[in-house]
């Protein structure tokens, strides 16, 4: 009777343990990523399995996740040319399409479980992420033969190149305008736009109003906001800071830069040319603060540009708005390139087909009539796509001189493929924001900030070696 | 003069009352504000929510963020799936947890103390360290996008839950209680679901709202397991509405209005069974 109580709890125990083991794999995007099983071993078993389904007569089935984009047409439009390209080859294909917010956690557990789905939309911070397991297969040659074809924009084929290998196809790019009151700007005879960001920072100075609540820049730096960590970013490259070499190497301390930098910001906050409460925004914030009249400078994509075009009640803003390119630095004018594309998991049985589903989304006539329908948002990346009037209206060509003309990315100008791991995963803890948020609460200074920053990139750095 | 003392007293009384009073009211605003903001941003245009001041009260009352909701999302179908799931688990929950609670609670066994922390750590692990294994599980099963999958995978945490949150109410309970009856001739087994369970149906009925409410909101085991979207829950349902930098406040505010529906009918439902005091004087002290 004793044994068999013993029995019992030992065969308790042995289920805690097992069911803890199983959880050993962790959901943090990084580790999940660490997990994604990529060897030669899986890629033969994988072959395997296709033979086999292909000999038993089941019928193929491709799976394509969908980054959801802000255009119900577009995502609509896109569903319908995945599922003609399913009827005229023959093959099933289920297509999803999934928020930003929600494709990194879907697709950490579908790696992890080996259901990913055979194309991904993705870029190449998040590719890297996944650093040393990266899902995805080398589709250089499918690049290179739709390059020869069509012709990318010089800067989408180099940029989304990582030490000579292409992760994903490049299909299309975000990005960044500034939008100015030009009556604010007005009233205090103002009339040229700034063009640099010491411009930039002249005439935040001289309309800021904090007594009427009104400020020169909106710019913020709360615990997520990607969106200003990449204008951040743009700023410091502009004015010559970097936070790595091209070999990968920490260049953030270089001539101390980075903390001079950054302790002018704190000293523009103090003096009040952004909104007070830029510390807690999330990336919604600038746009916010635009919209609601409390800012007279915004350096954001074209959402915000169809919110004011778009909704009735925003109309007196959007009348006195200049929309101008993003400011250049005393530097350089290198601009933060946004390419996003389409990459085929290592895990797919049909490697062939999905390259043949790519090539059918970027058609040239479905593609090119695709984005006009989604301009201003994105730009297209083939030179064959902007020949059309719709991109010389003034939007439009700026998104696309911006997409032509991008050449930074996350841990510009690295060239390993280390390096960009390491740059990638540290992007995603915001380091720009933070720095800044330091300096602006007068948590740190410039140089304190700098330090810590340096520590959490060796962090990363010892995970990555 | 007895009567002034009287009255001076009385006095004294109402000034406590009245500060007692105001304390309810600032704290009842205080847990009632955020619903009213929803409901007040749920009624407002998306212009008027992104205003430079916010308005208390709505200026252009619109329904068009429950219209958009109801008639071109599949937000009630979602709300369909939570609540076929969040009804199923939080009943599977009780029925598997009251007896493994009454064992743990009742009854003397080698490892008695050991299985009561299995259930509270096991209550204690984080759903961002499940959610991995546990999408593989369901996966291995097929049973990946299908609410039965969910219904496989929630007892993971309302069980846990649901068992640590009986067993010290179980406890409570006198014991003597239970020995009266097993003298009149009852069973272990029939003093557990005749004597002690409607002792304990004041905490079974609030622990299965609160795994009710696990089930009706949780996010991220929907998210990783289901894609299709006959198959979602209604948070995900939400979710899908947030793209870009400028969430639509006002519909995700409706769905939240709308998803809060089934919480009060449920525990309007089992208000009755909220009653204290039912052992009161069972024991003769």
């Amino acid at each position: 009777m004793r044994k068999r109580k013993w029995m019992r709890t030992l065969a308790a125990a042995a289920a805690v343990l097992l069911s803890l083991s199983a959880c050993s794999g962790s959901g943090q995007e990084t580790e999940a990523a660490a997990g994604a099983d990529t060897s030669a071993a899986a890629a033969a078993e994988d072959t395997t399995k296709a033979e086999e389904a292909t000999e038993s007569g089941e019928k193929k089935t491709l799976t394509i996740w969908v980054e959801k984009l802000f255009s119900d047409e577009v995502n609509a439009a896109t569903e319908e040319r995945v599922q003609q390209f399913a009827e005229e080859t023959g093959i099933e294909v289920k297509c999803e399409i999934i928020n930003s917010t929600d494709f990194v956690p879907r697709l950490n557990a579908a790696i992890e479980g080996g259901n990913a789905p055979d194309v991904t939309y993705t870029d190449t911070t998040r590719t890297m992420n996944y650093y040393p397991n990266i899902p995805y297969l080398d589709v250089s040659d499918l690049v290179d033969e739709i390059h020869e074809e069509r012709g990318y924009f010089e800067s989408m084929y180099t940029s989304t190149q990582i030490d000579g290998v292409h992760y994903y196809v490049p299909y299309c790019s975000s990005a960044v305008i500034m939008y100015v009151r030009k009556d604010v700007l007005e009233e205090h005879g103002i009339t040229d736009m700034p063009q640099t960001w010491d411009e930039v920072v002249e005439v935040a100075r001289q309309v800021t109003d904090p007594e009427n609540d009104f400020y020169g820049l909106a710019m913020g730096c709360g615990d997520n906001d990607d969106d200003d960590d990449n204008t951040w970013r743009q700023w410091m490259w502009n004015e010559g800071a970097y936070m790595y070499n091209e070999d990968g190497t920490i260049a953030i301390t270089d001539g101390n830069l980075w903390a001079q930098q950054l302790d002018m910001i704190g000293g523009l906050y103090e003096e009040g040319i952004y909104p007070p409460d830029c510390t807690t925004w999330d990336a919604g914030g600038n746009n916010t603060a635009y919209i609601q009249g409390r800012a007279a400078i915004c350096i954001n994509g074209p959402s915000l540009y169809v919110s004011l075009r778009d909704d009735e009640e925003n109309k007196e803003i959007f009348e006195n708005t200049a929309i101008v390119a993003a400011p250049v630095g005393t530097e350089n004018g290198i601009y933060m390139n946004y390419p996003r594309g389409y990459g085929i998991t290592k895990t797919s049985l049909y490697p062939e087909d999905a390259a043949d589903l790519i090539r059918y989304l970027l058609d040239a006539d479905w593609y090119n009539e695709c984005f006009e329908i989604t301009a201003p948002f994105l730009s297209p990346c083939f030179e064959d796509s902007v020949v059309s009037d719709v991109w010389d209206e003034e939007v439009n060509a700026l998104i696309v001189d911006y997409a032509r003309n991008a050449s930074g990315y996350y841990g510009y100008p690295v060239n390993t493929l280390e390096g960009r791991a390491v740059a990638s995963k540290h992007f995603f803890t915001y380091p720009a924001c933070r720095m800044v948020n330091q300096v602006m609460t007068g948590t740190a200074t410039g140089e304190e900030a700098v330090e810590e920053a340096v520590r959490d990139i060796e962090d990363i750095q010892d995970t990555v070696h | 003069m007895e009567e002034a003392r009287n009255l001076k007293k009385k006095k004294k009384i109402s000034a406590g009352q009245v500060i007692s009073r105001i304390w309810i009211v600032v704290m009842l605003t205080a847990a009632i504000f955020p619903i009213y903001w929803m409901l007040n941003t749920s009624l407002k245009s998306q212009g008027e929510i992104y205003a430079r001041i916010p308005t208390m009260i709505p200026q252009n009352i619109t329904l068009e963020a429950y219209e958009y909701l109801l008639l071109e999302t599949n937000f009630v179908s979602g709300l369909r799936n939570s609540l076929i799931i969040s009804v199923f688990v939080s009943l599977f929950s009780i029925l598997v947890a009251y007896p493994a609670a009454y064992s743990i609670a009742r009854v003397r066994f080698k490892g008695r103390k050991f299985f009561s922390k299995v259930v509270l750590f096991t209550y204690l692990l984080p759903t961002s360290v499940l959610y991995i294994p546990l999408y593989m599980f369901v996966s291995s099963l097929k049973l990946s996008n299908n609410i039965l999958g969910l219904m496989l995978i929630y007892p993971t945490f309302t069980l846990p839950y649901v068992a640590w949150i009986l067993i010290p109410h179980i406890a409570s309970i006198p014991l003597e209680l239970e020995e009266a009856a097993k003298v009149d001739g009852c069973t272990r087994f029939g003093a557990m679901y005749r004597i002690v369970f409607p002792l304990a149906l004041p905490g079974i009925v609030s622990t299965t709202i609160f795994a009710f409410a696990m089930c009706w909101g949780e996010y991220l085991y929907a998210l990783v397991n289901i894609s299709s979207r006959e198959m979602q829950t209604f948070p995900l349902v939400l979710s899908a509405l947030i793209y870009g930098d400028m969430p639509p406040w006002n519909e995700l505010m409706a769905g939240a209005i709308l998803a809060c529906i089934p919480i009060l009918i449920v525990y309007m439902i089992s208000n009755s069974a909220l009653v204290g005091g039912k052992m009161a004087g069972g024991v003769k002290q």
